[in-house]
């Protein structure tokens, strides 16, 4: 490759990837609880023994409408957690339902936390649709990136097994950028791929809609999950949602042998044209759910959507959110994404430190990271790394506990909660924190300190409150793992000020770093013409 | 940056016009279609950015949006207002 081709495409991968490093870096921390919202869910919504799967779906409903409007608005409800919750589409806007102890549905702090969690990585808490858009921009432009570092590294035989530790810091961390990148090309690419096409959805559906169905979106909409009923007002008596269940599952039967239920939807119940949507996972089959479409009042087929025989296009679609959410596998799958996420996480510091490394000669010193925290916590982006790290763990972890204890007070809300409750939560611990120890860098220990207290405390008071449950033991231990990471982190700030404090006292404060760094330099050099 | 917005610009209305002309001179139906236009878009601007990245000669690259742009335009609209 010509060198100028190679400068240029070196020139925009820095540039495109500094731009979105740490937008970058913040969906891949938001990523992680992310992927396991269904555990969160379940352990912030404790299963009692009259809200269990036992009840039938009749039975669900007819216990739902004794306190929601279920016959006059469009709901759904979802049966893949432990205890089942009622989505209330009112105003546009969806809520989530739980039975309270009092037998009462209200809007559960654990439904709406979870979905302040699951927004935090879908649209960074920005209004719809405009935070999608910047997070599937955010995909593209990380794909682009990726994509130009394949040619970037093209002897990338030997530079996915070299990572020199003994030399200067920033060719350590080129290594590890290298290492990273090349090891994880496969997953990094399908992950921002499906990521920006989920962000930039509603874009797409534009063009998509402009190819075939000359422009008309809501055609193009339909043409997938089939027509909205338009309701008559008109008073039947709908259909029992169990036998249409068990002719959902007969459908699924006859053609794939299983069928696992996950979410009923229903719009106009107990009105003429009313229709249930029941939506079920095939087993063996990675791509989105199938559903069949029922008249609720005649109990016949209106529609089904089956992805299994679909043509290329479909499957394509229907293909990118499992792979995009990984809960294919269970667990494995969701362990293994978490851990891709984290290195994803780290393949973006590493760029961005070698990246600042060339401009800031504090941050190319030979001695050990701890002992040169100081100096590299004067660089502005370097603050806002840290304090971008330590916000979002402190965001998860406030709505994490608030969810967890704000039900034993009853408080804010007497009847339940609202959702915004917990993107404020969110939005203000995020904010605050970030802000303060980006301002100044001695705000920082403290924000580790909190994180530290918040994710030790949650579990074990947890456990003391309602008890240890196997079920929700490896969530709890993970929030505790985070809390002595954080605890851990803390100990290396301490360390960095003695030695800090210890290299004042020794050289007193006008230290040169340019005389270090040329130091510095000179080694490198002499290694290189060592190596040579 | 200003050099790199304007190319990326450019590289997405190229991308944009060619996944509408492929997917509609493609044989497919209505439905498939919409998914191979709508899908094919974050693929297409990625790949052209890094290949006009990777191109050494401007001329070429120039000459490659003054032609491909009118003509996928161009085709797209004939094939929008025929149908």
């Amino acid at each position: 490759m010509k060198q100028a081709i190679h400068k240029r495409l070196y020139h925009w991968h820095s540039k495109i990837g500094v731009s979105i490093a740490l937008l970058m870096l913040a969906l891949c921390l938001t990523a992680i609880p992310a992927i396991y919202l269904d555990d969160i869910a379940n352990w912030l919504v404790p299963k009692s023994a009259d809200r269990t799967h036992a009840l039938t779906l009749d039975q669900w409903v007819d216990r739902g409408a004794q306190t929601l409007p279920l016959y006059e608005q469009e709901f759904h409800l979802e049966l893949n957690h432990d205890t089942p919750i009622f989505w209330l589409k009112q105003n546009d806007v969806h809520t989530a339902f739980v039975e309270q102890d009092n037998g009462l549905f209200a809007p559960h702090s654990g439904a709406a936390a979870v979905r302040t969690l699951a927004h935090a990585h879908y649209d960074f808490l920005l209004p719809r649709p405009y935070g999608e858009y910047v997070v599937g921009l955010v995909g593209l432009a990380a794909l682009t990136i990726m994509l130009m570092g394949i040619f970037l590294h093209r002897k990338w035989r030997s530079e996915a097994t070299v990572l020199r530790q003994r030399r200067s810091r920033r060719l350590w961390l080129s290594d590890l950028h290298k290492v990273l990148g090349l090891w994880l090309l496969p997953f990094h690419l399908i992950m921002t791929y499906t990521g920006a096409v989920l962000g930039l959805g509603g874009l797409l559906l534009i063009v998509a809609a402009y190819s075939a169905f000359d422009g008309d979106k809501q055609a193009a909409i339909e043409a997938i999950i089939g027509k909205a009923p338009v309701l008559t007002q008109q008073t039947c008596t709908p259909q029992s949602l169990d036998t249409l269940a068990a002719k959902n599952r007969e459908h699924w039967a006859n053609l794939y042998g299983d069928s696992v239920l996950l979410e009923v939807e229903v719009e106009g119940l107990g009105d003429c044209q009313g229709v249930a949507t029941f939506a079920s996972e095939i087993p063996g089959y990675l791509l989105l759910e199938n559903a069949v479409t029922f008249s609720l009042t005649t109990g016949e087929i209106q529609k089904v959507v089956d992805w299994v025989p679909a043509s290329f296009g479909e499957r394509w679609y229907a293909f990118i959110g499992p792979l995009h959410f990984g809960n294919f596998a269970g667990y494995m799958s969701k362990a293994l994404y978490a851990m891709s996420a984290l290195l994803l996480a780290l393949l973006c510091v590493s760029g961005l430190l070698v990246w600042l490394s060339k401009r800031h000669p504090e941050l190319q010193r030979k001695e050990s990271f701890v002992d040169t925290l100081h100096d590299q916590m004067t660089v502005s982006w370097v603050r806002a790394l840290f304090s971008l790290i330590s916000a979002i763990a402190l965001g998860t972890a406030t709505v994490l506990m608030s969810a967890k204890f704000l039900p034993l007070f009853n408080w804010p809300f007497s009847n339940g909660y609202n959702p915004a409750v917990f993107t404020w939560i969110y939005a203000l611990s995020f904010s605050s924190l970030f802000l303060l120890a980006w301002w100044r860098a001695a705000a920082l220990p403290w924000s580790l300190a909190l994180n530290c207290f918040l994710f030790i405390f949650t579990p074990i008071a947890s456990w003391i409150v309602y008890g240890i449950s196997l079920d929700h033991l490896a969530l709890e231990l993970t929030l505790l793992a985070v809390g002595v990471l954080s605890g851990y982190c803390i100990t290396l700030f301490n360390r960095a000020t003695s030695s800090e404090a210890h290299r004042v006292s020794a050289y007193g404060t006008n230290r040169n770093l340019e005389n270090d760094s040329a130091t510095d330099q000179a080694a490198e050099n002499s290694d290189a013409s060592n190596a040579a | 940056m200003l050099r790199l917005l304007a190319v990326v610009l450019l590289v997405v209305l190229v991308s944009l016009f060619a996944s509408m002309a492929l997917a509609m001179f493609l044989p497919l139906g209505d439905v498939n279609r919409m998914f191979v236009a709508g899908l094919s878009v974050p693929l297409l601007i990625p790949i052209l950015l890094v290949l006009v990245a990777l191109s050494d000669r401007p001329k070429w690259v120039v000459a490659g949006y003054s032609g491909a742009l009118p003509l996928l335009a161009g085709a797209v609209l004939l094939r929008f207002f025929a149908v």
